[in-house]
């Protein structure tokens, strides 16, 4: 009924110190590709386990299935992140043996998940040993197929609230990633003000590319008729092409970004390449 | 493949440098088939509506059909030219996760819907995807401001 897919190899590429949960449990994402059939008897069993535990307010760890898409990179970084404060120890797994309810299955999702588990695992059932953190890593390898979740004390722990939770945290992870790409978004706080800023942000790019589009259109007209009068003595009736000519002979004018002439030489360069 | 049509993935200059490329052809275009009458406010507005044009679908070519934006605005396009004399019909895009539940009951009000609007594509996908494909539109939108700024400063010396 096990299928074999633990290789302790594969675990130890990650850390060598966390074999011991394949000993414990044996069903691991550590082969992505397999986990598809097994999702539903990890989600089986683990929902059978977890029911009896929705009241209490300890810990437990359920896997989810994600459905995939190929932005698990977060995972991976965590995993690197997180894969200093992993150790187990034989304590532990036997406390976990015990427990049952302790079904750590593998690693933190989000960034402060090092020191959160830090302090659930010590505000945890008290008696256990603390220092016992079980966890298995996932091998920094592409597409995982599940994303770890933990409960945190005093939330639920029945399946519809973790899913309800794992999609609330990727989508603030996501937020925060827009947080910084929008200038001045960051001393915002709250999901709707930070969409708020974001959506004025995007109508203003377009407004401005709009903006843009209209006065390149007087100029281009203006450069076309040259008969208006405007001293054209660098650009010929095709500006596009003395584009290139313009900023061969000048080399020192001066830009609003520092960062672009180079792009624009490259970028004049290839198509001086190709038009001539 | 010439060299410089490889993909960009997130290469902020290599996206400039292609987008520049393109747009500078399309306005190319543009210029030769212009009319000549420059003071017909109705024209000038017309031919700086067919720039926008020019631009946006410069960008989406670059990303290609990587983004679900891209291909919505390029999907419009084509859509656009096709029904120049006929009747523009509505066609709603089926929702290409169907697996996953609707997560957010909210997710038609408030800002999300905005945001919806404003990222083309982007009405039928899930919270999660939006994001994503926000941050995407953000970053070509930013390349190409920046581009059409330096065009506009290029050209405008005079």
């Amino acid at each position: 009924m096990d299928p074999p897919i633990i290789n302790e190899s594969s675990f130890s590429a990650a850390n060598p110190s966390s074999y011991s949960l394949t000993g414990i449990w044996p069903f691991s994402s550590a082969n992505g590709g397999r986990i598809e059939g097994l999702g539903l008897k990890m989600g089986a069993l683990v929902g059978r386990i977890g029911e009896p535990n929705s009241t209490r307010d300890e810990e437990s760890t359920v896997t989810e299935y994600s459905g995939g898409g190929g932005r698990k990179r977060r995972d991976a970084n965590f995993e690197d992140e997180s894969s200093k404060i992993v150790s187990t120890s034989s304590d532990a797994i036997a406390l976990n043996n015990l427990n049952g309810k302790r079904m750590k299955i593998s690693g933190w999702k989000d960034e402060p998940g090092g020191s959160k588990t830090d302090q659930e695992m010590s505000s945890g059932s008290g008696s256990k040993a603390p220092a016992g953190q079980t966890q298995t890593h996932k091998p920094s390898e592409p597409p995982k197929d599940y994303i770890h979740v933990r409960a945190r004390r005093g939330q639920a722990t029945d399946r519809h609230s973790l899913a309800e939770r794992a999609r609330r945290e990727k989508i603030s992870e996501r937020m925060k990633l827009l947080q910084d790409l929008v200038p001045g978004c960051n001393k915002v706080i709250g999901k709707a003000l930070v969409l708020d800023e974001i959506i004025n942000y995007i109508q203003s790019l377009q407004h401005q590319v709009e903006f843009l589009s209209m006065k390149l259109e007087a100029v281009n007209t203006r450069m076309a008729s040259p008969t208006e009068g405007f001293p054209t003595k660098d650009l010929g009736p095709q500006p596009l092409d003395a584009a290139g000519l313009l900023f061969g002979s000048q080399t020192t004018r001066p830009f609003g970004h520092e960062s672009q002439p180079e792009w624009l030489h490259m970028q004049l360069g290839n198509n001086f390449g190709r038009m001539t | 493949m010439s060299p410089s049509q490889q993909p960009t993935s997130t290469n902020p200059s290599s996206l400039k440098n292609q987008f520049a490329h393109r747009f500078i052809r399309a306005l190319k275009t543009l210029n030769h088939t212009k009319t000549g009458a420059a003071h017909d406010h109705n024209q000038m507005y017309r031919r700086s509506i067919r720039v926008k044009i020019a631009s946006y679908t410069a960008m989406a070519s670059v990303v290609g059909s990587r983004r679900a934006w891209s291909r919505a605005v390029l999907w419009k396009i084509i859509k656009r030219s096709r029904n120049q004399g006929l009747l523009l019909r509505k066609r709603k895009r089926r929702n290409p996760n169907p697996k996953r539940e609707d997560f957010n009951p909210f997710r038609n009000s408030g800002q999300e819907l905005k945001l919806r609007k404003l990222v083309p594509g982007a009405e039928t996908m899930d919270s999660w995807c939006l994001m994503g494909e926000t941050a995407d539109y953000i970053k070509c939108l930013v390349a190409q401001v920046e581009v059409m700024k330096t065009l506009v400063d290029l050209y405008s010396i005079t």
